[in-house]
């Protein structure tokens, strides 16, 4: 099989701290073009603080993050794709201004596709955002991330709080939509909903990274599930 | 990219604002309109009421442009919308600038509005006659005209409402890099900011009089009349401070900014 | 069609044999073209990763073939399959009557249910 020589992230023993706790030491991994990948940890772990890194919402308190050899930045937040597990939408907007509001500053972001995943989803562009329930939101929040032509999906606890009608529609929307060659990378505690379609998985733990490894690799060596792999592994 | 973020900095803001400075106007045209009713004591009493609200709305809105614009740098750069803004591929001072500039476009928004209600309502012959003469003394003592005289009176308030702006983006920003007890010292900041601004003010005053003798006794030997002169003088020189104030207090927030945000 | 896979297992094993009963079951014809990776992944709701995994080891195996130009299809060697599905046959009659033979059952018993059952 390929062997991909640029990794698209790098961590380099990333450490971050606030005043005197402590929440990653020594995190090192790596992130290679055209892969899905699951951050796979308990809550308070230290799953959102490396996305947070990746997308330059904190500064590591020491080590390097590189996304195409750059420190995260203008040119590293272009080709980022990134769902928080809040909703970040200003919700004195309606659909159509949310969808406009992405398309001037996103050049990547692909807004015809965009409004034919709304239309299906029977939201209405002038649905003000504030009257939408918080299931609608979320798929809505989905879908503009998905429209991107990003070289990197990052979701955060994407299946969160769903029902599993929602969540076969998140996990269908996610791998029809991505761009081709894109990589993926998916925090979530909900591991057995997202197993099957990952590449490779990071176990972490505490702030440290316990493992990094290929996702078949590790069914193949252990003759289970990768959730049942981590619970054996995480029990409390 | 900066226009672009201007146009919803503005537009959040005016979302408020927006309605009282349309109702300050209103009222001001309306007062001014029941003036042409036939004097009686009905009239006078709702003129004077519109007229009253009108200058009552014009300052809210001002007071309320200064707390929008401060809600909006807290909202859309700290809390849950800093998600959105942070990963948007725009430089941060891009997007403080932009803060920057649709506060102070709205506040001069509001402060033109209020100047129009007033001559809507209160410009008419026995005025304009009262400005001619004033111009006549005025413009002798000032070399000044009155426009001027009001231009420089505008810049200086404009600039002092700048400055309460940037002093609550300086505790905000500030405040904001610590990782607990946020408000407390957003407080500190902002108002810390503000006193020493104030401090600094007096200080430069005192200094001033030591090389104006004039100044000096206004300030020390409680002489109460104040020359014309004197009064531009003053008025000139606290223009310039100010602005030497709101780039000082504008620079060091940026710098704390891109040293690099920490999000909750 | 919702495929359940067995999480403890590759995938990709598991879309490899799916594939190969297609091709035994006749659902897929000789010669056929098979689906893009994209739709493939779709179906199965899987990584096109690992669909990408499955028609590599199907293509090793000799069970689809590339042209370049049109895509990935089922081979037309008629013999090949012929081979296969012998040998798949062998293997669970084979599995089958290790597991009848462990459980106490002879050869005589074996046959005389199979064609009482077969009619």
């Amino acid at each position: 099989m390929e062997q991909y020589k640029n990794g698209l992230v790098e961590f380099k023993n990333v450490y971050k701290s606030f005043d005197d706790k402590v929440i990653l030491t020594d995190v090192s991994f790596r992130i290679n073009k055209g892969k899905i990948i699951g951050l796979l940890g308990k809550n308070g772990m230290g799953k959102s603080t490396i996305i947070k890194l990746l997308n330059g919402l904190l500064t590591p308190t020491s080590g390097e993050i590189l996304i195409n050899d750059l420190a995260p930045g203008v040119e590293s937040k272009k080709i980022i794709s990134y769902l928080p597990e809040r909703s970040y939408l200003d919700k004195s907007m309606n659909v159509n201004q949310i969808l406009t509001f992405f398309s001037e500053f996103y050049e990547n972001f692909n807004i015809d596709k965009a409004r034919k995943i709304l239309y299906d989803l029977n939201l209405s562009e002038t649905d003000n955002l504030n009257k939408m329930s918080k299931g609608m939101l979320e798929k809505l929040q989905l879908v503009l991330v998905m429209s991107r032509e990003a070289d990197l999906y990052v979701l955060d606890e994407p299946l969160g709080g769903v029902d599993p009608a929602t969540r076969d529609y998140i996990l269908d929307t996610i791998l029809t939509n991505f761009k081709d060659g894109a990589s993926i990378l998916i925090s979530t505690h909900l591991i057995s909903d997202i197993e099957r379609i990952l590449d490779d998985v990071i176990f972490i733990d505490h702030g440290k990274i316990i493992l990094s490894k290929s996702a078949d690799e590790l069914r193949v060596e252990y003759n289970e599930s990768i959730d049942e792999i981590f619970r054996r592994m995480f029990k409390c | 990219m900066l226009k672009k973020l201007f146009k919803y900095d503005m537009k959040w803001c005016l979302k408020v604002v927006s309605i009282y400075i349309i109702i300050g106007l209103v009222l001001a045209v309306l007062g001014r309109l029941i003036d042409l009713f036939p004097q009686s004591v009905f009239f006078s009493v709702v003129g004077g009421i519109c007229k009253g609200a009108s200058i009552s709305f014009g300052i809210t809105a001002i007071v309320n442009a200064i707390i929008r614009a401060w809600v909006r740098m807290i909202t859309n750069m700290y809390k849950d919308e800093s998600y959105l803004t942070h990963t948007l591929p725009i430089k941060t001072d891009k997007i403080y600038l932009s803060k920057i500039i649709s506060s102070i476009t709205l506040v001069i928004i509001c402060i033109i509005t209020l100047l129009i209600s007033l001559i809507v309502m209160y410009l008419n012959d026995n005025t304009i006659e009262l400005i001619k003469t004033s111009l006549n003394i005025i413009s002798n003592n000032l070399e000044l005209s009155i426009t001027g005289l009001v231009i420089l009176l505008t810049l200086l308030i404009i600039l002092q409402i700048i400055n309460i702006i940037l002093c609550g983006f300086v505790g905000i920003i500030f405040g904001h890099s610590y990782n607990n007890k946020k408000v407390p010292m957003m407080l500190l900041y902002g108002f810390g900011s503000y006193v020493v601004i104030q401090i600094i003010n007096v200080l430069i005053l005192i200094l001033g009089s030591l090389f104006n003798s004039d100044l000096y006794n206004i300030l020390f030997n409680g002489v109460e009349t104040v020359e014309f002169s004197l009064l531009k003088g003053i008025t000139i020189f606290c223009i310039i401070i100010y602005s030497i104030i709101s780039f000082v207090l504008y620079y060091f927030s940026n710098k704390k900014l891109l040293k690099g945000i920490n999000i909750d | 069609m919702n495929y359940n896979f067995d999480s403890e297992r590759p995938i990709y094993l598991q879309i490899i044999e799916i594939i190969k009963n297609d091709i035994t079951s006749g659902k897929y014809n000789l010669g056929d073209k098979i689906p893009s990776v994209r739709e493939l992944a779709m179906t199965f709701k899987v990584n096109p990763n690992t669909i990408v995994k499955s028609l590599y080891f199907l293509e090793l195996e000799g069970l689809i073939y590339t042209d370049r130009t049109n895509g990935k299809f089922i081979t037309k060697d008629l013999e090949l399959i012929k081979k296969y599905k012998e040998n798949y046959l062998k293997q669970k009659v084979n599995s089958f009557l290790k597991d009848l033979k462990s459980m106490g059952y002879n050869k005589e018993e074996v046959i005389e249910i199979l064609i009482k059952e077969c009619n």
